[in-house]
């Protein structure tokens, strides 16, 4: 009896003692009404503090003991933990009990912010650390992808990933840029961004998400603070000798709901702006929307560009300004703006020797050209777009209108005269997609509309070819306009049923193709009064197309491999009319372009990739017009033959291996394709003039190429290797002069590349390109044909930096090019150039100082070969120059 | 009564169901620098290693980042089904310079339980223990680490009182070494002497790596009985081996060092001496000053 009333007493005292601590206590449970065991259930203060904490027992109660010295006010109860959505209560006065029920889920893994890894990768998401792979002299993030191991940055700014282009950059999830993202690559501060992202496998489409494969591959720039209302951005400008001048200023701000980028620039100092107005990714559209256009009818009749840097022969005067502009609304909508204008003004002084081989004849011509070239163009695109769960609404208006001048002096084989060459652009595009989802399936609903002209006008104020042209009567003039208006569009429909095993999706559609081509040539006599050409009363050609297509395509995806098939039936029908030439044909049409892949997946990021396809083109407007154009001055073109029509048939192996961890990326791809047409190109060349008429001849084109590539990334040195091997083969036939003459061409080019900074002082980077070409005959008869040619092309870049001292730079630039060709001199250019750099980082500003062209080179020199026409080109271009920079960062 | 012997077979199978050394894969990885005064007389001549903290879901696995790079190296070269000495010439006895951590830390949170693996020569050892359970007083003060918020806790563990900052955002209940049993990874911690100290260095979500085991066949052994096997071991480390593999070959007796330096032969006795010389003269500052 003294026991239990000690015990009692004991008991008493315990409670007693234990007033003071009181219990926050409860059970926690899971979706199935389970205990949850050992989650630790935590009292946070407002500020996210843990004041404490216990952790379940097995029956998923838990206990926190809570002293009264605790400040218990807007104090909240939690469950965080890596299996369960987080769950929260608020602390309630008098309450002591607090129960939870967990929701699982799905992703199990947290968000963990790894900044010291320098690549990460989840899923289809390869992340690379910026701040890993940034250098201090980096001033945009254009210079940072460059460097990353697998990506790839072209000349002209296009990014690929492992050999391949990618679809487009995002800017924080955003397609702010609409395709011309080389322009936000050159603005933006790598100090803005987080980590570069590389999505393969992206489905744009919310709707069609994880119902509908996508090969695209997307780049995603992680803003740091997505929340940022802060305007940052950078001015510069620029002096130099001989009178040079340079300035650029850009803002932009990003965040969640606003994305904006805005640009102005000027220079006169070799700067290209016009690769900014490319948007990249709408050439493939116009592919898919089967709105191809012919090539312009007219040109200046000059070689292109030559083939060293850009700013070592641009002698400009240039301006462009974009606003681009991205608004998110609440409600999932998002307003997008692209406005851009560009005007340049360049000149180009070349001299030519161009060489025709015939089988035993040479037909060569001499030609001096100054060419004043005159660009304007303003682009705008403006889109709204709804991309939500349910479904996804896009429509955008683009609208693009420019005008192009060459003004040339030229001189041919001793003879001098003036040409103009003139054309007009205008453009007006408008995209409406429409995809809901339904109970059943996913509709899809597709509208592009296209109108397009480019009228074109070239004059030439001397008598050229009076033979040809007029019939060997001297005459002042040539006058030759020149355009295709036309308009398209393409409207489908496409239906993804939910239940369906093999994915499959139907679409049938409606493409309509309406044209004119309009030409006239004429000729000014003596007598100052213009004159047709007497030979044919030029062209109006109407030509319409009509095309139904039925497409059923599915795409069955195990574990191990993934097929896709697609077997579009087509019916078209092409009309054109000529009446001046009594041409009124209708071409109808059926077929069939069945296409075919297998894609073995190897390793978790590895893939063997197999394709088929076979596919049925008609030739378009430009191969059927009768009345002669006057292409350039020197040579006179026109049709005698059918629509062209070919059969492609193209078999791929590709294999991809990745491994992004350790960054090793390589890729190997065996192609063969060949085209049957049922018309071959024929030249007739006389001294001055080449006239090509399409024979009815079928013929084969065929090649065969072979490439392997790759990247590695050494982590402890810092080091970016690469390298790629390409070996193509192609065979086609020419007509020369009545001769139908079967070449093959060759083509080996091997490059190599690295990349590493040492001692953190000294940065080195090597790029080097070597190219073995050869055409030949293949027709054993001729032997040692005249035909026959050689070439070899080594071009080598190296850049070497150093760092004396923190902030400041020193670059030079060294790039080799060498060319050799079996009966020629061989040619061989240094160009280098140097830059310094400081930067005052209390001012926020680099001051920089240029200087390019150290060797003072003022004429360069190449030759171009194809099959059995040879070019030897020689530009003046820009000497020595010296440049200033400021640029201020805000 | 079929049911009971049903269950007690059950059972039977059950029990030796500790599952720390248990396979899962990482989802983050940390990296510490461990510090540890062993010598109090030498106080400006810490002992430093740095250390891996593998954890995945449910375990967390605790080893010698150095190491690991050798390991990791040793796994990814093709398995060979040729006897060791084939492969390597002499087998080896190797003996490392005392201090370095050439075991394998597991915690599993969840039942409480922590288990070591350790070897000797070829034969490879699991003792399991309770977690320890350290009793910390939370306060509000935080600190960045990375990119994380952390908070502070103080607790005694063997003898030390400990700070610890842990990143409730990380909910994990673990942390470097023995420590654990906060609401989310110890992402550093020190005694109040520092004479310990698990220093952040470095964190990443790294899925390659696993919480099991890289030890091939290991026998469950207390702690007692591996302190004799040790004893044995370091007595005679050729002998040791030579009666593990039965054969009579002559064994390479090789010395590590703290820089992962082999040395072998007659010049490794001569270390391993030297090194025995020196734990017993100036390792005077254990970790665990207490035993638990």
């Amino acid at each position: 009896m003294k026991l239990l009333f000690l015990i009692g007493c004991c008991i008493f005292l315990q409670t007693s003692l234990c007033a003071q601590q009181r219990h926050l206590s409860g059970k926690v449970t899971g979706e199935t009404g389970l205990p949850v065991a050992r989650v630790a259930v935590l009292l946070k203060t407002p500020e996210n503090k843990v004041l404490a904490f216990a952790y379940t027992d097995s029956d998923g109660r838990y206990r926190i003991p809570v002293s009264d010295s605790m400040n218990l006010d807007s104090t909240a109860m939690e469950v965080s933990n890596l299996q369960y959505h987080v769950s929260k209560q608020l602390v309630r006065p008098g309450q002591e009990v607090y129960d939870f029920k967990l929701t699982d889920k799905v992703i199990s893994l947290p968000e963990v912010k790894a900044l010291n890894r320098p690549v990460l990768r989840t899923g289809d998401t390869t992340s690379y650390n910026v701040n890993a792979f940034a250098r201090d002299e980096d001033r945009n993030i254009g210079e940072v992808i460059a460097r990353l191991p697998g990506l790839s940055v072209g000349e002209n700014g296009m990014i690929y990933f492992n050999d391949k282009p990618i679809n487009d950059l995002y800017i924080d999830g955003d397609n702010l840029m609409a395709g011309r993202y080389q322009i936000a690559t050159k603005a933006i501060n790598k100090n803005m961004i987080k980590s570069i992202e590389v999505i393969q496998h992206h489905q744009p489409v919310k709707v069609l998400k994880d119902r509908v494969q996508s090969d695209n591959i997307v780049v995603n720039l992680v803003l740091k603070d997505e929340n940022s209302t802060h305007l940052s951005g950078q001015a510069m400008l620029g002096a130099g000798l001989p009178s040079l001048w340079d300035g650029v200023a850009n803002t932009m701000m990003f965040n969640k709901r606003f994305k904006m980028l805005n640009t102005i620039k000027g220079n006169n100092n070799g700067i290209d702006y016009s690769g900014e107005a490319v948007q990249f990714g709408a050439a493939s559209t116009l592919e898919t929307e089967g709105n191809t256009r012919p090539s312009p009818l007219l040109s200046p009749g000059t070689v292109g560009d030559p083939d060293i840097p850009r700013n070592n022969y641009f002698i400009n005067r240039s301006g462009s300004a974009t606003a681009n502009v991205l608004f998110n609304t609440n409600k999932e909508w998002q307003w997008r703006v692209n406005l851009l204008g560009q005007t340049d003004r360049n000149k180009l002084s070349y001299t030519g020797i161009v060489e025709n081989y015939l089988q035993d004849d040479t037909i060569r011509y001499t030609e001096i050209q100054n060419a004043i070239r005159r660009k304007k163009l303003l682009s705008t695109s403006l889109s709204l777009k709804a991309n939500k769960a349910k479904y996804l609404f896009d429509n955008v208006l683009r609208i693009n209108i420019g005008d192009d001048r060459n003004n040339s002096r030229m001189n041919l084989n001793g003879l001098d005269f003036g040409q103009q060459l003139r054309g007009d652009l205008s453009d007006f595009t408008n995209t409406l997609s429409w995809i809901p989802a339904s109970r059943r399936g996913i509709w899809g609903f597709n509208w592009y509309v296209n109108y397009f002209n480019s009228p074109q006008r070239l004059s030439v104020d001397e008598g050229l070819n009076a033979d040809v042209l007029n019939d060997g009567n001297n005459f002042n003039a040539i006058l030759q306009r020149a355009s295709i208006p036309t308009w398209f569009s393409h409207a489908s429909v496409t239906y993804r049923p939910n239940k369906s095993t093999l994915n499959l999706s139907w679409q049938a559609g409606v493409m309509n193709e309406q044209q004119d081509l309009n030409s006239i040539l004429l000729l000014q006599q003596l007598n100052g009064v213009f004159t047709a050409y007497q030979h044919d009363p030029g062209n109006a050609l109407n030509w319409r197309r009509d095309r139904v297509y039925l497409n059923s395509g599915s795409f069955l995806s195990r574990k191990k491999w993934q097929l896709s098939l697609s077997v579009p039936a087509i019916w078209q029908s092409i009309r054109y009319i000529q009446q001046e030439y009594k041409l009124d044909r209708s071409i109808p049409d059926f077929f069939i372009n069945p296409s075919a892949k297998l894609r073995l997946l190897v390793a978790s990021e590895d893939h063997i990739e197999f394709s088929l396809n076979h596919s049925n083109h008609v030739g378009n407007i430009a191969g059927v017009y009768r009345g002669a154009i006057l292409s350039s001055y020197r040579s006179l073109q026109a049709n005698d033959a059918e629509l062209q029509e070919n059969s492609n048939s193209g078999a791929k192996i590709n294999y991809h291996f990745q491994r992004s961890i350790t960054m090793l990326f390589l890729n190997a791809e065996v192609k063969y394709n060949r085209v049957k047409a049922n018309s071959i190109l024929s030249g007739i060349i006389t001294d001055d003039v080449q006239r090509t008429v399409l024979l009815p001849y079928e013929n084969d084109q065929s090649s065969f190429s072979a490439y392997t590539g790759g990247s590695k990334y050494v982590f402890p040195l810092k080091l970016k290797v690469s390298f790629g091997l390409l070996y193509q083969k192609n065979w086609y036939e020419q007509f020369i002069n009545n001769e139908r003459l079967p070449f093959a061409n060759r083509v080996v080019q091997l490059n190599g590349g690295l990349d590493t900074k040492l001692w953190n002082r000294l940065t080195i980077a090597y790029n080097g390109t070597a190219v073995w070409s050869d055409s030949r005959l293949s027709s054993t008869s001729s032997g040692s044909s005249s035909l026959n040619t050689r070439a070899i092309r080594l071009t080598q870049r190296v850049a070497l930096g150093y760092s004396p001292m923190k902030n400041l730079f020193v670059n030079v630039k060294g790039w080799q090019t060498y060319n050799q060709r079996p009966g020629m001199r061989d040619v061989h250019y240094v160009f280098v150039d140097a830059n310094l750099r400081y930067k005052m980082v209390k001012w926020k500003t680099d001051l920089e100082m240029d200087i390019t062209n150290l060797g003072d080179i003022r004429r360069y020199e190449y030759f171009s070969l194809q099959s059995n026409r040879f070019a030897a080109n020689a530009f003046a271009i820009r000497g020595r120059m010296a440049m200033l920079r400021a640029t201020f960062f805000f | 009564m079929k049911k009971f012997l049903l269950s007690a077979l059950a059972a039977l199978f059950l029990v030796p169901g500790i599952k720390a050394q248990e396979r899962e894969p990482s989802v983050i990885c940390v990296i510490y620098d461990a510090v540890h005064v062993s010598d109090t007389n030498n106080r400006d001549k810490p002992f430093k290693e740095e250390m891996l903290l593998i954890v995945g879901p449910t375990y967390s696995k605790y080893v010698n980042n150095a190491n690991r790079a050798a390991v990791k190296k040793m796994m990814q070269a093709p398995p060979s089904n040729v006897p060791v000495r084939v492969a390597v010439g002499k087998p080896m006895a190797v003996v490392s310079a005392y201090g370095i951590t050439n075991t394998e830390l597991f915690q599993d949170p969840a039942r409480k339980k922590m288990g070591i693996t350790a070897s000797l020569g070829k034969h490879d050892y699991l003792m399991e223990y309770d977690l320890p359970k350290i009793n910390w007083k939370i306060s509000e003060e935080t600190r960045k680490i990375d990119a994380y918020t952390c908070q502070r806790a103080t607790g005694e563990y063997a003898g030390r009182i400990y700070t610890a900052w842990f990143a409730p955002e990380l909910s994990f209940s673990t942390g470097p070494w023995k420590l654990s049993g906060l609401p989310g990874i110890i992402l550093e911690a020190e005694d109040e002497k520092k004479e310990v100290q698990f220093l952040f260095k470095s964190i990443n979500k790294d899925s390659t790596e696993h919480t099991g085991t890289e030890r091939s066949r290991v026998a469950k052994v207390t702690e007692a009985a591996f302190k004799r096997a040790e004893e044995a071991y370091m007595k005679d480390p050729v002998g040791a081996l030579q009666a593990q593999l039965s054969i009579s070959d002559p064994i390479t007796l090789a010395y590590r060092d703290n820089t992962g330096k082999f040395t072998s032969g007659p010049e490794a006795a001569q270390l391993i001496e030297e090194n025995k010389k020196k734990k017993e003269s100036s390792f005077n500052n254990p970790i665990e000053r207490t035993k638990k």
